[in-house]
C-alpha cells in the first residue's frame, strides 16, 4: 500500500512534468501550426538558467523568486527565439518547420554541452529536501508544490483562453486564420505572444522539477519525444486531451518502472508500446475528432 | 532528352566509377583511406534516407535505429551464426524491413507529423533498449570481437579484409548497387508515383495511387538499406556501441540532404563527401581538436541557415548550371495561357 | 440531348447522411445518374454538394447510407480504389501535381491504370515498355486534343489556372472512365474556355461518358444537362429536367430565399 502511494505521487508528478513540457508544445501547434522540435530543449534551458541563478545568486535571492526569474528569462528566450528562428519561416511547408527547429535544438543542446559538461547538475532547494507526509508516506515537499503548481497553471491557462482578449485571440488564430485577419488581429504579434507564453510555462516547468530530476544539457530531445507523443495520444490539437495523456504517461511510465522487473530501463518501450497500440485502434489519438477532408 | 546530352549519363557513371577507384591511390595514407570509406557510408545511408525525406516528402527520425540495430542484428545473430559478409548484410536488411512495416504502419494512419513523432519515438525506444539490455547487447561496454568478413577468392584463397583500403573496395559495389536502387525507385514510373504523393495526397489518391503503400515503400527499402550499412559498420569496426544508435546521425544526414540537394543524386553525393571530408581536413590540417560539440553546434546552425535561405541546396546549383550549359542546345519554349481565365 | 432507355443507373446513392459537429451536411440523399446521362448538381453553398462529391468518391466516410458504382458497393473504398473501378473526379480548387512536367502527371494516371505488380516497376522489362509508350501516346493525344501540346514538359506549377484546368479534366479522362465527376468545370474561367469545357463534355458524352457535375453557372447547367438534381441544406428538393428546376418554386427560394 505504502509502495502504490509512492508510486502515484511520482507518476503524478512525472505526469506533470510532462504535461506541463506538453501544454507549451500545443499552444504553438494549435496557434502556429508548428511542431516545435525544440521545445523540450526550452525546458533543458530554462533548467539550466535556474542553476546558474541559484548556484551565483549574490543576492541570496530565495527560491520562490528564482522561479519567477527564470519563468521571465524563458519568456524573453522565447521572443528571441521566435524572432531568429520562426519568424521568416511560419508560411512554409511541415517539413522546413521540422528541420528549422530540430536545427535548434542540435544548437541548443551542443551549446549546453560545451558550456556546462556533459553531467547532470543538480539544484538543491529546501522544498526539495523537505520531507512532508501524505497519508503516511513520507515525500518531498517539492513534489506536492508541483502538483499544486501543475493544477494552478492548467486552471490559469483556461481563464486566460477563455476570459481575456489575448487568450481569445489565440483560440480564434488557432481556428480560422482569414477571419483573424478581417477582424482584425494582429496574427504576427499573436504568434510571438504564444511563444513567450510557451516558453515561460517551459521555463516555469523547469523551475519546479529540476530539483527533482536534475539538468543534463542532452535531456531536451528526450523531453520533447514523450511531450509529442502525449500530444499525438491525446489527438493533435486537443489541449485537454494532451494534457491528460501527459498524466497517463508518467503514471504508466513510473508504475511500469516499479512494478515489472527492471522496468525503470525500459521505460520509454512502454510509451513507445502504448503509443502504436493505441494508434492502431484509435489513429485519431483517444480524444482526436477527424474534422473534414 | 536532347540527344546530344543524353550520353552524359552512362559517361558520369563510367568516370564516376574509375574516380573512385583511382581515389585511393591519390590519398595512399591509412587515415585517407578510413576517410574515404566514412564517405562511402555515408554516401549509402543519405541515398537511402533520401527516397523518404526527398522523394516522398516523409520525414522521419528512425534512420540511426536501423542502421545501429542493423549493426546489433550481426553483431548478435549474425556473428554467432557464423554467417558470412553477404548473409549478414541480407539479414540486418530483412530485419529492419520487418521493422519499419510494424513501426510504419500505425505511424502514417493519422498524418505525416504522426509518422515522423512515431519513428522518433521508435528511436529513442531502440535506444533505450540497447543501452539497458546489458545482458544481450553490453549495453555501453559494447560488443566487440565481431569478426572481419573473410571471401574464398579464386587465385588467393582466404581473404579477409582488413585494412580500410580493403573496406573501402568492398565498399564501392555496395555504393554503386545503392545508387542503382536510388535510380530505379526514383526516375521510374514509382518516382513519378513518390512526387505525386509528396506535391499533393488528396489528387495522387484521385489518380488511382494509394499513398500509404508508396510511404511504407520507402520507408522499408530506406531502412532495409540502412539495416545492411549498419551490418557492414559493424564487420568494419568489430565493435558496436550503443552510439550507433544516436541522433547524431540524423544531423548529419539531414545537412547532407538539405545542403546537397534533396532529391538529387548528385547532390547527395557531394554532399555526403563535404560533409565527411571536411571535418577531417579541417582536423588534420588544423591539428586544431575540435571538441564534437561544436562541430555540431556548427552543423546546426549551417542546417538552420539552409533551411530556411536555401532549401534546394547544391544540388539545385547544380541543376541550374547544367540548365545553362544545356541553354544554347535548346529551344526556347515559351509559357502563355492559352486557356482562358477569369 | 439523347434520349436513354430506364437501365440500371451506373450510379446511385441511397440514405446518405453525414453530420460534422453538430451540423447536418447530409441528410438522407438519394441520387441517381444512369449510363449516358449528363447530371448535375446545383444548391447554395453549404447545400452540402461538395460534400456528397467527396462521399462518393471516397474521402469522407458518410454516417450511414451507401454508394453503387456499376452494380459494386463503393461506401467504404479508398478513393484510389473507387478511382480504379472506372469512376473519375475532378476538384473544385484545381489540382495538377506541380513538380511534375503535364506529361508527367498524364502518365502517371494513365500507368496506374496499366495492370502489372510491383516486379515490373521495378526492372525495366520489355512489357513495362511497351505500357510506358502506351501510355505515353495516349497522353500525348490528350494533350494535343485541349492544345498543349507545347507545354508538354513544362512543370505544371507554372501553369496558369485554366491550363492547369484543362489538365485536370484530361487527367480524368486519360484512364478511361465509365463516369467522370466534375466539380464546377465552368468556374473562373472566361466564356472562350466554358464553350471548349462544354463542347469537350458533349462530344465525350455522346461517345458515351456519363457525367456527373457540380455547377453554379445556370446558363452551362440548363444547356448541357440531361437532369438536374437540386440540393438545399443536405436535402435534395428537386429533381427533374432543366426547364422544370427553373421553374421549381423550391429550388427558388432555395437560392433566393423566401
Amino acid at each position: 500500500m505504502v509502495i502504490l502511494l509512492d508510486s502515484l505521487l511520482n507518476g503524478l508528478t512525472l505526469g506533470a512534468f510532462y504535461a506541463l513540457v506538453t501544454l507549451g508544445l500545443t499552444l504553438i501547434f494549435g496557434v502556429a501550426r508548428l511542431v516545435n522540435f525544440a521545445h523540450g530543449d526550452f525546458f533543458m534551458v530554462g533548467g539550466y538558467v535556474l542553476y546558474v541563478l541559484s548556484a551565483f545568486n549574490p543576492l541570496q535571492l530565495p527560491y520562490p523568486v528564482l522561479v519567477i526569474l527564470t519563468t521571465l528569462v524563458m519568456a524573453l528566450f522565447g521572443i528571441v527565439f521566435e524572432r531568429l528562428v520562426v519568424h521568416d519561416m511560419i508560411d512554409r511547408s511541415w517539413r522546413v518547420h521540422l528541420v528549422a527547429t530540430l536545427a535548434s535544438s542540435i544548437i541548443l543542446s551542443n551549446a549546453a554541452l560545451s558550456l556546462f559538461r556533459s553531467d547532470a547538475k543538480l539544484i538543491p532547494t529546501t522544498y526539495l529536501s523537505t520531507i512532508v507526509n501524505v497519508f503516511g508516506t513520507p515525500t518531498s515537499l517539492q513534489r506536492i508544490i508541483v502538483l499544486v503548481a501543475v493544477v494552478i497553471v492548467f486552471l490559469g491557462l483556461q481563464f486566460f483562453l477563455e476570459r481575456t482578449w489575448t487568450g481569445k485571440a489565440m483560440r480564434a488564430v488557432s481556428q480560422n486564420r482569414d477571419t483573424c485577419v478581417v477582424v482584425g488581429i494582429d496574427i504576427r504579434r499573436i504568434i510571438v505572444i504564444t511563444f513567450a507564453l510557451s516558453a515561460a510555462l517551459a521555463g516555469f516547468a523547469a523551475a519546479l522539477l529540476a530539483p527533482l530530476y536534475s539538468v543534463s544539457p542532452t535531456m531536451g530531445l528526450g523531453v520533447t519525444t514523450k511531450a509529442l507523443v502525449a500530444v499525438v495520444l491525446g489527438g493533435l490539437g486537443q489541449v485537454n486531451g494532451a494534457f491528460f495523456a501527459a498524466f497517463l504517461i508518467g503514471l504508466l511510465e513510473t508504475f511500469f518502472a516499479a512494478y515489472i522487473p527492471n522496468g525503470f530501463a525500459y521505460k520509454d518501450v512502454a510509451s513507445f508500446g502504448v503509443l502504436l497500440l493505441i494508434l492502431l485502434l484509435k489513429p485519431h489519438g483517444l480524444f482526436g475528432r477527424k474534422i473534414g477532408l | 532528352m536532347n540527344r546530344f546530352l543524353a550520353w552524359r549519363v552512362p559517361l558520369s557513371y563510367v568516370a564516376g566509377l574509375a574516380f573512385m577507384l583511382i581515389l585511393p591511390q591519390l590519398f595512399t595514407t591509412r587515415y585517407a583511406h578510413s576517410v574515404l570509406v566514412l564517405a562511402g557510408i555515408f554516401i549509402i545511408f543519405a541515398l537511402s534516407y533520401d527516397i523518404s525525406v526527398g522523394h516522398v516528402g516523409t520525414v522521419h527520425l528512425a534512420a540511426p535505429a536501423f542502421f545501429g540495430l542493423g549493426a546489433y542484428v550481426t553483431a548478435l545473430i549474425g556473428v554467432p551464426l557464423q554467417l558470412n559478409f553477404i548473409l549478414n548484410l541480407v539479414l540486418s536488411a530483412a530485419v529492419m524491413a520487418l521493422f519499419a512495416l510494424i513501426v510504419g504502419v500505425p505511424s502514417f494512419r493519422l498524418s505525416n507529423v504522426t509518422f515522423t513523432i512515431g519513428t522518433l519515438a521508435f528511436a529513442t525506444a531502440c535506444l533505450q533498449v540497447v543501452n539497458s539490455a546489458v545482458d544481450l547487447t553490453r549495453g555501453p561496454m559494447c560488443v566487440q570481437r565481431i569478426p572481419r568478413p573473410t571471401f574464398m577468392l579464386p587465385f588467393i584463397g582466404n581473404f579477409r579484409v582488413v585494412s580500410a583500403l580493403n573496406y573501402y573496395y568492398l565498399l564501392i559495389p555496395l555504393v554503386l548497387l545503392t545508387i542503382v536502387v536510388y535510380r530505379a525507385m526514383t526516375k521510374s514510373r514509382i518516382g513519378r508515383a513518390f512526387a505525386a504523393v509528396r506535391d499533393d495526397e488528396v489528387l495522387a489518391s484521385a489518380s488511382g495511387v494509394y499513398p500509404l503503400r508508396y510511404k511504407m515503400l520507402a520507408f522499408i527499402v530506406g531502412a532495409a538499406i540502412a539495416g545492411a550499412l549498419g551490418s557492414f559498420q559493424a564487420q568494419y569496426l568489430t565493435v558496436i556501441c550503443p552510439t550507433e544508435l544516436g541522433a547524431d546521425y540524423t544531423t548529419r544526414l539531414l545537412i547532407i540532404i538539405f545542403v546537397g540537394g534533396v532529391g538529387s543524386l548528385t547532390g547527395l553525393i557531394l554532399g555526403a563527401v563535404t560533409f565527411t571530408v571536411l571535418p577531417e581536413l579541417l582536423r588534420g590540417l588544423g591539428n586544431i581538436e575540435i571538441a564534437p560539440s561544436y562541430q555540431m553546434i556548427v552543423f546546426g546552425l549551417i542546417l538552420l541557415l539552409v533551411i530556411k535561405y536555401a532549401p534546394g541546396g547544391l544540388g539545385e546549383l547544380w541543376t541550374k548550371f547544367w540548365g545553362l550549359v544545356q541553354r544554347p542546345f535548346k529551344r526556347k519554349t515559351p509559357v502563355d495561357s492559352a486557356g482562358g481565365e477569369s | 440531348m439523347s434520349e436513354t432507355p430506364k437501365a440500371s443507373p451506373i450510379l446511385y446513392t441511397r440514405g446518405i447522411t453525414k453530420r460534422f459537429m453538430g451540423v447536418t451536411a447530409l441528410d438522407n440523399v438519394d441520387i441517381e445518374v444512369y449510363p449516358g446521362e449528363i447530371v448535375t448538381l446545383i444548391g447554395p453553398n453549404g447545400s452540402g454538394k461538395s460534400t456528397l462529391f467527396n462521399c462518393i468518391t471516397g474521402y469522407i466516410k458518410p454516417d450511414s447510407g451507401n454508394t453503387y458504382f456499376k452494380g459494386h458497393n463503393i461506401t467504404n473504398l479508398r478513393p484510389d480504389q473507387i478511382v480504379l473501378k472506372g469512376l473519375a473526379r475532378t476538384f473544385q480548387e484545381v489540382r495538377v501535381f506541380s513538380s511534375l512536367s503535364v506529361l508527367d502527371n498524364l502518365m502517371l494516371v494513365a500507368q496506374q491504370h496499366q495492370e502489372d505488380n510491383l516486379f515490373h516497376r521495378f526492372f525495366r522489362t520489355p512489357r513495362i515498355r511497351r505500357y510506358e509508350a502506351e501510355a505515353r501516346e495516349k497522353a500525348e493525344e490528350l494533350i494535343e486534343m485541349v492544345g498543349l501540346t507545347r507545354l508538354r514538359d513544362e512543370p505544371s506549377g507554372n501553369l496558369s489556372y485554366g491550363q492547369r484546368k484543362l489538365i485536370e479534366f484530361i487527367s480524368a479522362l486519360i484512364s478511361e472512365p465509365d463516369m467522370i465527376m466534375l466539380d464546377e468545370p465552368a468556374a473562373a474561367v472566361n466564356p472562350t474556355m466554358i464553350e471548349r469545357m462544354k463542347n469537350y463534355i458533349l462530344t465525350l458524352n455522346k461517345a458515351g461518358k456519363t457525367f456527373l457535375l457540380v455547377e453554379h453557372n445556370m446558363d452551362v447547367v440548363m444547356e448541357i444537362s440531361h437532369r438536374v438534381i437540386a440540393l438545399d441544406i443536405g436535402r435534395k428538393i428537386a429533381e427533374g429536367l432543366p426547364a422544370e428546376i427553373q421553374q421549381n418554386v423550391e429550388v427558388q427560394e432555395a437560392y433566393f430565399g423566401r
